[in-house]
């Protein structure tokens, strides 16, 4: 393995000062002279068509400078996906109908955030209900109500992937008994397979919506200039990109006067990829008034009306042979999508994809439905998919080797792909970690002397699990520019948000091991799209793949740039010099060489004025022109992946049901770790993460409406949960990765939760069939198991 | 949540005196780790906050063997954890505090409003009653003292008048050869209580001279079992018994069923906490 300087150290967090001494400014931080605030009016109907909305008295009360309804924003439209066959559905605000309890209905700026709530307070809305249908499966059956008519673009509208180039000819989608998305994937022959199977199991999950919980709420701030007509924004998000493309879109403000400013960000998670109805309201209440507005959510608003995460109902059957080769798969997946689409058909689709890489299943199926109910709507969550699916398999795997006698690792590593596979649809495994994230983390955890032999109520599971690195997305590449400083550092511009992650201090690495640099020595300058460059952003995991190595190219660059001046400096060829400590040196003979403001300087005078920028850009799958197909799966889906293998310890009181979480083994395989307190940061994180999902966390509804919209009913890991984590690096580094890192961010969520509820079999021997091991589910199954 | 006028008081006369003026227009905040939830979430709407959180004759801690203990009303609960002679004379109370949310909860609330608060599914009230704890009351009127077994009447009501403010906890020495032990379930660890069960065993001679048991989060009211004591008493008791006891407990228990457990959870729960409640009071009181 090559060594590196800077590539490979776990050096502190760029920006850990200002976030842990308080400097950091966040959206919420932003004050601009004469702001308004703005709140919104939440539907408190499930399904109800608006008569009237009389907003005159909130208009008379002083301090109000603006009450808007759907009246306004009339035809505006946004969704996460916006195709020909699914053409954006959701209003910014509502219009004829409510579809669910805290759409927005009508919002108010004003002097202050209390007039501004009193405002809301004198809003007289005149609903007439309509039946409401909340489970998914009542929603498919005929006769139940219908949440959405025929879904027909306005005349002359032209749809998000028609804007980007992107689009395949299809036919807008008609909602038929409420089902608004649907997923069908196959390949080799399910039916020949199943009738090889020398065994076939069945199972289902149902895995509930759990929130992103990200510590700061949804905001925006928005900033109107009538005379130039720029639209300044601030917001908490995962990347400017789609949403200063949809605030263009709605609005019709031209893309090139729209800037996202750079903000200090709170998570994300993935629920706050998508634009949201308040950025779009702040923005038009901006526009309308001509100062700037703000507008923060209150954390019960981000429970009920941004989004939380897929809800999925996941049938999976297997077959097998004796020996444990599986031959067959068919899944079958409903979705609780909620009012509208969300990321629910992209799901859909990446329930499959981000399971194709790890098992060799010759024969597959794998079809699904999203339907419409009248709750809010989904989004994904760290993994987008992949854990509702890895619950359900991987569970499976386990209950398919108790079942014929197998050990669950060794029928897991025989099933497993091989590094080189090319998958169904041309993505290759050019690397492979997961056999040693599986191998490591079963060692680790001394796996061999603890399955089967914990003694009653402790039990311990495996679980695997794996991620992109990144897809076809708008913009659908990521650019860069680094530039020589007077002083020899660098200035590198980076569109990546840093919203946790980590690339403000891993792009740097990158750089600065390229340019033989300190670390200190790279300027950033992020998340500003007026700034920095095209940005594809982190979306699906591609932040290292894509958007930091866009950076690396760009110091690439400006390494040969610098080389090249140098070499006619020394009068030696190029090749025979080499770069550290902001000077270039003739391999040779080290202590001859010329320094990084000489070779400015000289560039300057002698190439008319050259004051070397390095440029750069790389693109998601850059061999493909088309964003994969949704419904069918075809097409390239991305050019690596990530691995994790999850083992999880626990113990369970047999008494009263409740898991306690001993200790989690993650095995993880993400290329090169370009700074392994990062990752360790990102994997310890997602193990909490995961164990929340696991065993506390649960959006709960009733007739329509979130019961459980705050912190203390919603129950999340805090510290004092937390159990002995221990991260083991099982990577292998890919070639087409910057110094060969993968991602880290999303994979082992997945993983870990799939480890805990496979831990909590073997502590039980109780089947559950739905997220999350609540005490009391495994309380009556214990119960049960005592009758027998 | 609705204006109202915030009052910060220095001395306890003027708190009583603003308290018989506003009555029931007025709140008290007393550290307001609950108080500020229900304003915000617009369950109370007071015209007055009357904050007696700044009067320091209601924050002491007082202990003598006859007397037993007296603890002001504004005791955090993070000083009854931290507190030395507590851990001595009464180390149940340290220990519950614990598992009482978080650092920054106890930190912030006092022994006194959360009483006074009075929701069903609170900590410590468990192990007051079963320690035979009183409260006292003041007003311009004069003072009272009650039982805290008495003390609540249903969820979030207690026996305190509208002109009336706690003002003191009082508890008892405990007798020899007694032990005392609290046990809480949630979900998370110091998540929203479950079910609750405090147990207090008195031993003389072999025999159970006398044993309390306290439920919470499972009746509108922290609850004694009194069944449950009965099948205890004057017995010497064991672990065939105690389970009788911890069945007594759940038939008597009055729970609801909400978004975190069933009614019928929630009294399984019930047996199993005083049954491990009981058996670590016995230990003690053997040890002791």
């Amino acid at each position: 393995m090559a060594e590196y300087r800077v590539v490979g150290k776990g050096i502190p967090r760029k920006d850990g000062i200002e976030k842990v001494t308080g400097e950091a400014k966040y959206t919420f931080d932003v004050t601009l002279p004469g702001m308004l605030y703005a709140k919104i009016l939440r539907s408190v109907q499930a399904h109800a068509r608006i008569v009237n909305i009389d907003t005159s008295e909130a208009e008379k009360l002083p301090g109000v400078r603006a009450v808007i309804t759907g009246k306004d924003t009339q035809g505006m439209k946004f969704g996460f996906v916006d195709t020909p066959r699914y053409p954006a559905e959701q209003p910014v605000i509502a219009e004829e109908k409510v579809r669910f309890i805290g759409e927005s209905v009508a919002a108010v700026a004003a002097v202050d955030e209390d007039t501004a709530n009193k405002a809301l307070d004198l809003i007289e809305v005149e609903y007439e209900p309509i039946p409401a249908t909340f489970d998914p499966e009542e929603a498919m059956k005929e006769g139940a109500p219908q949440i959405h008519g025929e879904q027909v673009p306005a005349p002359g509208r032209k749809c998000a992937w028609q804007d980007w180039g992107v689009a395949r000819a299809a036919r807008s989608y008609n909602p038929v008994n409420n089902i608004g998305a649907a997923v069908n994937i196959s390949y080799g022959d399910s039916e020949k397979g199943f009738s090889e199977a020398d065994y076939i199991r069945d199972d289902t999950w149902v895995i509930p919506r759990t929130n992103h919980a990200c510590m700061e709420p949804h905001g925006a701030v928005a900033s109107y200039h009538p005379l130039t007509g720029h639209l300044d924004l601030w917001l908490s998000h995962m990347g400017f990109e789609l949403k200063r493309y949809w605030i263009s879109k709605t609005l019709e403000i031209p893309i090139s006067k729209l800037r996202v400013h750079k903000t200090f960000i709170g998570g994300a998670f993935g629920g706050k990829a998508q634009v949201f109805d308040h950025e779009i309201i702040a923005a038009f209440l901006s526009r309308k008034l001509g100062k700037p507005v703000k507008l923060i959510l209150p954390r019960d608003e981000v429970f009920t009306s941004t989004n939380n995460s897929i809800a999925l109902k996941v049938n999976v059957r297997k077959g097998v042979k004796k020996d444990g080769t599986i031959v067959a798969q068919h899944v079958k997946l409903i979705s609780d999508m909620g009012a509208y689409r969300g990321s629910v058909p992209v799901c859909l689709f990446l329930c499959h994809s981000m399971r194709d890489s790890i098992y060799n299943i010759p024969n597959l199926t794998h079809e699904g439905v999203g339907v419409y109910t009248n709750k809010s709507t989904t989004m994904a969550k760290r993994g987008h998919g992949s854990q509702q699916m890895t619950t359900a398999i991987e569970s499976q795997m386990d209950w398919i080797a108790e079942d014929l006698g197998l050990n669950p690792v060794e029928f897991r590593l025989k099933n497993l792909r091989k590094k080189g596979d090319v998958l169904a649809n041309r993505d290759t495994l050019n690397s492979f970690g997961l056999p040693d994230c599986v191998k490591k983390a079963v060692e680790a955890s001394n796996w061999k002397e603890k399955r089967g032999k914990l003694g009653p109520g402790h039990g311990i599971g495996l679980a695997v699990s794996s991620m992109f690195n990144g897809s076809g997305y708008w913009p659908f590449t990521a650019g860069s520019i680094v530039r020589m400083n007077h002083d020899g550092t660098v200035t590198l511009y980076m569109g990546q948000a840093e919203f946790g992650q980590g690339p403000t201090t891993t792009t740097c690495q990158l750089v600065a091991e390229e340019l033989g640099l300190e670390v200190e020595d790279v300027n950033l300058i992020d998340g500003d799209s007026e700034l920095c460059q095209f940005d594809y952003n982190n979306f699906l995991s591609g932040g290292m793949f894509v958007s930091c190595k866009a950076c690396l190219v760009a110091a690439q660059d400006l390494r040969q740039q610098v080389l090249k001046v140098a070499a006619e400096m020394l009068e030696e060829d190029a090749e025979d010099l080499n770069m550290l400590e902001r000077r270039v040196y003739i391999k040779e003979d080290p202590e001859e060489g010329v320094a990084f403001d000489e070779i400015l300087r000289y560039s300057i005078q002698k190439h008319g004025g050259d004051p070397l920028i390095g440029k750069g850009f790389c693109k998601p799958v850059p061999e493909i022109e088309f964003y994969p197909s949704l419904s069918k799966g075809s097409g390239r889906w991305t050019d690596a992946y990530s691995f994790t293998a999850a083992v999880a310890e626990v113990s369970v009181d047999a008494e009263t049901g409740r898991t306690k979480v001993e200790h989690i083994w993650v095995g993880d395989d993400c290329g090169r770790e370009i700074n392994p307190l990062i990752c360790e940061g990102q994997l310890q994180s997602q193990a909490v993460m995961g164990m929340g999902d696991a065993l506390f966390e649960d959006v709960m509804f009733s007739e329509g409406r979130t019961i459980n919209a705050n912190f203390v009913d919603y129950e999340i890991p805090r510290a004092f949960d937390i159990p002995e984590i221990t991260i083991i690096d099982a990577s292998d580094p890919d070639p087409n990765g910057p110094f060969g890192a993968k991602e880290i961010g999303e994979c082992a969520r997945a993983a870990v939760i799939g480890s805990i509820v496979n831990a909590v079999y073997d502590a039980t021997k109780v089947k559950v069939d739905s997220l999350p091991l609540h005490p009391e589910k495994i309380f009556r199954g214990l119960q049960e198991k005592a009758k027998v | 949540m609705r204006e109202f006028e915030y009052l910060r008081m220095n001395t306890l006369q003027e708190a009583c005196s603003l308290l018989s003026e506003y009555k029931d227009e007025a709140k008290v905040l007393a550290g307001g780790q609950s108080l500020l939830t229900l304003l915000k979430l617009n369950m109370i709407s007071p015209s007055y906050l009357i904050d007696i959180k700044f009067i320091p004759e209601l924050n002491y801690m007082d202990f003598d063997e006859k007397e037993g203990l007296k603890m002001g009303a504004l005791t955090t609960h993070r000083t009854v954890e931290k507190s030395p002679l507590l851990k001595e004379k009464f180390t149940v109370l340290p220990e519950t505090e614990l598992v009482v949310a978080s650092v920054q909860t106890r930190n912030w609330g006092t022994i006194g409003g959360t009483l006074v608060h009075a929701d069903p599914i609170g900590d410590i009230a468990p192990p007051l009653i079963v320690l035979d704890s009183r409260v006292k009351l003041i007003s311009a009127d004069g003072e009272r003292t009650v039982p805290l077994a008495e003390f609540f009447v249903d969820f979030f009501m207690t026996v305190v008048e509208e002109n009336e403010l706690l003002c003191e906890i009082q508890i008892p020495a405990l007798p020899a050869h007694t032990g005392v032990a609290y046990q809480k379930f949630s979900t998370i660890e110091a998540g929203i209580k479950i079910a609750g069960a405090a147990a207090m065993v008195s031993l003389d001679d072999g025999l159970c001279k006398d044993a309390k048991i306290a439920l919470s989060a499972v009746a509108p009211v922290p609850m004694r079992a009194l069944k449950a004591e009965e099948i205890l008493k004057g017995k010497p008791l064991d672990d065939r018994l105690i389970e009788q006891a911890a069945q007594a407990a759940a038939a008597e228990a009055d729970p609801v069923t909400d978004m975190h457990a069933t009614d019928e959870y929630r009294r399984e729960l019930v047996k199993v906490l005083v049954k491990r409640a009981a058996k670590m009071a016995l230990e003690r009181a053997r040890a002791s």
